[in-house]
């Protein structure tokens, strides 16, 4: 309730903030035209497609894949990780990424990436959170996630939190990533998980980019 | 040749990076070094508010505060400071300039420390006049060479951008200090002048920020927040002009460095900004570096488990080359295409050990894959020289065929453990990433069963009866390692492909298997049938590797 009703304040300041002058007719809320953010210090906005008969037409039109292993995810397939709607995730750019107190993760690996992300997202496929054995491309990302290593000991307190998306509710790439992240001692409260994933994000006609490089 | 390129450039990176800071350390020296230029105005500015007995207390205090700081932060750029966030550079130049402002702070911090105390005489404000302008440069050749350590990320081109906002704080203080020395009547016409050339240099500055700037090598900016900064600042500026206008001819000055100070907390707040954004940047920029080199090595491994299930088809590939010569069928093409596969072979094994750019292989340190390429390399050598003299025509008694014939099996079996092995050694701990994997094995194996059940063919047309069950073995396990590719098998860790490509790939060679099938099985088969298959047989291998390409290139998700 508390979260809902500060995730309401923070998007209505935010639309205080953009201008009447840039009515849409198919808005991310009402009021909320667009979001813009910083991508490798270039601004790109996010905002829906507004042809109202604008269908998709890519691979994300497609209903059945082999379950297993592309079984539907739970709600919350991870106690005390929070699921989180395409409202939070604006947000969560506009607020957390903006200030660098969060990270936007793409789970999936980097073919899936590189055709298509949500503007801001970084690519962390969840493979490479791989616990087993020793792995050392753990300890540089958490160090770039912010946190601190003591004499073995992660401290996540100046970590950032960590918002998970992947293809959506029948990929499991990002629970993956979600999964080895607290197996690997991230707190809980500090990974959110966006369950609709690029599937959900494109079928509300929301800004995709192809990331550079 | 790329792969070894990358590996070269990160291994530059990875010690060029012992010597340098890390990003975020960088970008929190380069604005803490900035705003050390800002402290050494600020600091005389309010020296001589002191003198001219404006706020007097209050500019103690804030005097107080300012020198604390530029002697906390030189210290903590030279040695490190935990709650600045600083971390100590080893770099040798820069080392070497912050001693040299060191040598110029002691001197004048002793004459900033007499004004705080009352103790000031006419000569600490002559040093401090004298000497803050050198002290400002000095300081300002350490944030340049601060900002040239950035020289790796050429992307990162607002680093000048964040140094020349982060000089802007320090211009308002350096004309509050002007105005100052003005109205002390202390080389009246050439602080005026300087003040004009400030002034002009603040509004070029902040229009180089926002539009980008040749001469300034800006960039400028297209993020609305630091846009929407940036015009706050703007409109200080313009609205505080008439006021330094006044001041310039002694009056109002208390209002213009007030003013002055404004535009300094609201410049600041844009540095801010700046910083967030090159610190995304950075992060973002070595996360895709660790991804990358992090793909690059799952991508060896697909090529070894790719590169030693080619192994297995070899062998059997070999032993049919040598029957067919046997058989004087296409003696001369087939000779060549011995001496191919089995320098393939050989060269391939040879990767596995030491590393080969032009297969792209990289040795594993897996000691269990480097027992078993012992192994394989044990029963290889006496088999490639039997090969040799089949090539070579000295197999006049059949014996060297004889041996390929009875070891082949087994040289396959060892080739198949090593793909093993080689699969084992994958660290991946989920289940598409192995099945991934499993899938370039198991479409790897359909090649060599290709070789196999035409070798066997071709045996049986040779008399040897015994290889009728074998035969039907490999057929059966070819059908169904086929049937499992197309649909998907839980049971052998095969997911369906959803790679239209690889559907595609795989449902042609179904297509190609349907005609050939038949023929395999039918236990005689006529000469024209046995052309036909030797001449289709190829050509079911050649689809089938791009079936095994795909899947070690492809995605499959």
């Amino acid at each position: 309730m508390t979260h809902k009703f500060s995730l309401t304040i923070k998007l209505l300041s935010l639309s205080l903030l953009i201008s009447s002058g840039n009515a849409v007719e198919v808005n991310i809320k009402e009021g909320l035209p667009f979001v813009d953010v910083d991508i490798n210090g270039e601004s790109v906005r996010i905002e829906r497609i507004q042809d109202t008969n604008h269908k998709l037409k890519n691979s994300y039109t497609k209903t059945s894949r082999p379950a297993p292993p592309f079984t539907i995810q739970p709600f919350q397939p991870i106690k005390g990780i929070e699921t989180i709607t395409e409202l939070d995730v604006i947000d969560f750019i506009s607020h957390e990424m903006s200030e660098n107190t969060g990270l936007l993760v793409d789970a999936r690996m980097p073919k899936w990436h590189k055709i298509g992300t949500i503007p801001g997202a970084t690519n962390i496929p969840f493979s490479i959170l791989s616990t087993k054995g020793e792995n050392p491309y753990i300890s540089q990302i958490f160090e770039l996630f912010g946190a601190s290593n003591n004499n073995g000991k992660w401290d996540f307190s100046d970590a950032q939190t960590i918002l998970i998306f992947d293809n959506g509710p029948w990929c499991q790439q990002g629970v993956r990533a979600m999964k080895n992240l607290l197996h690997l001692g991230y707190p809980s409260s500090k990974i959110k998980y966006y369950r609709g994933g690029m599937q959900y994000w494109q079928i509300l006609g929301l800004t995709t980019i192809i990331p550079q490089g | 040749m790329k792969l070894f390129i990358k590996l070269l450039m990160l291994v530059l990176l990875l010690s060029s990076s012992l010597f340098a800071l890390s990003n975020k350390d960088l970008v929190i020296s380069i604005n803490l070094a900035g705003k050390q230029r800002m402290l050494s105005q600020k600091m005389t500015k309010e020296s001589f508010l002191i003198r001219s007995d404006i706020d007097k207390e209050e500019n103690i205090k804030k005097l107080t505060k300012s020198s604390q700081l530029f002697d906390k932060t030189l210290k903590g750029l030279m040695q490190g400071e935990a709650s600045l966030q600083l971390v100590a550079i080893k770099d040798e130049a820069i080392q070497a300039q912050l001693q040299e402002i060191q040598k110029l702070w002691i001197p004048f911090n002793k004459e900033i420390q007499a004004v705080i105390t009352g103790k000031a005489t006419k000569s600490s404000y002559s040093l401090l006049e004298a000497n803050n302008i050198p002290l400002l440069k000095a300081m300002n050749k350490a944030v340049r060479l601060y900002t040239s350590q950035n020289k790796g990320h050429k992307s990162l081109t607002i680093v000048n951008d964040i140094n020349l906002a982060g000089k802007q704080r320090m211009l308002t203080q350096k004309m509050g200090k002007d105005l100052l020395f003005i109205s002390n009547k202390l080389k009246t016409k050439y602080y005026q002048e300087d003040f004009k050339k400030l002034q002009k240099l603040f509004t070029k500055t902040l229009q180089g920020l926002f539009e980008g700037s040749e001469i300034l090598k800006l960039t400028g900016t297209q993020l609305p927040k630091i846009t929407k900064q940036l015009k706050i600042v703007e409109q200080l500026w313009k609205e505080h002009q008439p006021t330094l206008n006044l001041a310039l001819k002694n009056q109002e000055i208390k209002k213009a460095i007030t003013g002055l100070d404004d535009i300094l907390v609201e410049m600041n707040k844009g540095v801010i900004l700046y910083t967030k954004s090159l610190n995304r940047q950075k992060q973002r920029l070595q996360l895709s570096s660790i991804i990358s080199n992090f793909m690059n090595k799952s991508g060896i491994l697909k090529k070894r488990v790719n590169l030693s299930g080619k192994q297995r088809m070899l062998t059997q590939r070999m032993t049919k080359l040598a029957l067919l010569m046997r058989l004087d069928i296409d003696k001369k093409a087939n000779r060549e295409k011995l001496i191919q596969f089995s320098d393939l072979y050989n060269q391939t094994l040879l990767a596995f050990k030491g590393g080969d750019k032009a297969l792209g292989c990289i040795p594993s340190n897996n000691i269990r894959v480097k027992k078993q390429i012992a192994v394989v390399e044990k029963e290889w050598e006496p088999f490639y020289k039997h090969v040799k003299n089949i090539i070579d025509g000295k197999d006049k008694e059949g014996k060297s065929l004889e041996y390929m014939i009875t070891k082949n099996e087994h040289l396959l079996k060892i080739s198949n453990e090593l793909v093993k092995k080689f699969e084992s050694s994958n660290r991946a701990s989920n289940y598409l990433d192995k099945a991934r994997l499993h899938i370039v094995n198991i479409a790897g194996r359909q090649r060599m069963l290709t070789q196999k059940m035409t070798k066997e063919k071709l045996l049986i047309s040779e008399g040897k009866s015994e290889y009728g069950e074998k035969i039907e073995k490999t057929i059966k396990l070819f059908d169904d390692s086929l049937i499992a590719l197309i649909n998907g098998d839980a049971t052998q860790n095969i997911v369906k492909p959803t790679n239209k490509e690889i559907k595609k790939q795989l449902n042609i060679v179904a297509e190609m298997w349907k005609k050939l099938k038949p023929l395999y099985q039918k236990p005689k088969v006529s000469k024209k049938e046995l052309t036909l298959i030797i001449e289709q047989n190829p050509i079911l291998l050649k689809e089938m590797n791009k079936a095994v390409k795909m899947s070690e290139t492809s995605v499959e998700y």
